[in-house]
């Protein structure tokens, strides 16, 4: 009962490091990386929990095509924030 | 600088910390749901008892993945409504794209993309992804997966291909905004005669199995040494052509917008 209970002490640390740091950083691409950890975090969180299933959708969406579409919209925009 | 630096990090890994402790003491006293109500836990185990009852076939769904069985039998009306708001959304958006659903993509795309070393990346791992996706897809009612998971990860190859390539290679591969929308109307008419051909025998709507009260004998779980699963395939395979030709029309879409070219030249 206890070792669930770290991990998902650990990974939702994890994930509020990098969604802090996402929010900090100024280059955007460093940024989408960062938010895309976040992303891994919470999948893990969904694994911990025994929910499979959204952890395969939270995997597609949070990993692969939301970080693309950000890197598409930087690509189009500017890399760093002033 | 370096300083403030360490400091900050330090005061918000301290505080991220406290927060997840306070979360995981309120989960250890029973928080995430260890002593649901009684009425809930009657359903839990109604559909553990009777997902993959090969004893008593009365309830159930002819599927080990009791997840999938709870999205496509027994709670089938949510995914179909859950269906309906995505395909509005599409049909919103493709208002929008300059030429209609004939709008074709102008140029040639030589010297776009970016260098030849993720090039050559994202086409293999594209390859890799489209694999995935329909092993998700097409194992969904064994193994965790189904069709919504299994398109969205397949909407990740042709976006890699758009981001690291250009869009034109997808042109190549075959990929149309009218071919997308004739297969996703191809794959909800597929969910709309797997879900309706119940009511030709006087079952109910989304019928899977047989069950008291219905003359639907209930489609095949077993055909010789194959394992089908009922219904829950052909839901699976219909709802993956669904979602990801709807990504993709989202894509090209997206990309027709933002080059302002189209036309149904």
């Amino acid at each position: 009962m206890i070792y669930p209970l770290l991990l998902l002490c650990f990974f939702s640390t994890a994930g509020m490091i990098s969604s802090y740091l996402a929010i900090r950083e100024k280059d955007l691409l460093r940024a989408i990386a960062l938010s895309a950890v976040q992303s891994v975090a919470f999948a893990l969180l969904y694994a911990v929990l025994l929910a499979p299933d959204i952890l395969l959708v939270y995997l597609a969406v949070g990993l692969g095509i939301y970080p693309i579409i950000l890197i598409y919209t930087v690509k189009k925009t500017r890399r760093y924030e002033e | 600088m370096r300083r403030g630096i360490s400091r900050s990090s330090l005061v918000i890994v301290s505080l991220a910390l406290a927060l997840s402790l306070i979360l995981v003491y309120f989960a250890a006293m029973g928080g995430l749901g260890g002593h649901p109500s009684a009425s809930i836990v009657g359903i839990g185990q109604f559909i553990v008892n009777n997902t993959y009852n090969v004893f008593n076939r009365t309830y159930w769904a002819g599927s080990p993945e009791a997840v999938t069985s709870i999205i496509w039998d027994y709670r089938g009306f949510d995914t179909i409504f859950e269906t309906t708001v995505l395909f509005a959304a599409v049909m919103a958006a493709l208002l929008l794209v300059p030429g209609g659903i004939r709008g074709r993509i102008q140029g040639s795309g030589k010297d776009e993309g970016l260098t030849l070393i993720v090039k050559t990346a994202s086409k293999i791992i594209s390859c890799i992804v489209v694999v995935l996706a329909l092993n998700l897809a097409l194992r969904g009612y064994i193994s965790p997966g189904g069709g919504f998971a299994g398109g969205s990860s397949y909407a990740i190859a042709p976006l890699l291909l758009i981001a690291g390539l250009s869009v034109f290679y997808l042109v190549r591969l075959g990929y149309r905004l009218s071919r997308a929308i004739g297969l996703r109307t191809l794959g909800l008419v597929g969910l709309v005669v797997v879900s309706s051909l119940p009511l030709l025998y006087m079952g109910y709507i989304i019928q899977n199995q047989a069950k008291p009260g219905s003359m639907f004998p209930g489609y095949p779980v077993f055909l010789g040494p194959l394992y089908l699963g009922g219904s829950l395939i052909y839901m699976n395979v219909f709802e993956f052509l669904v979602v990801s030709m709807e990504f993709i029309i989202i894509f090209i879409a997206m990309f027709l917008l933002d080059r302002g070219c189209g036309g149904s030249a």
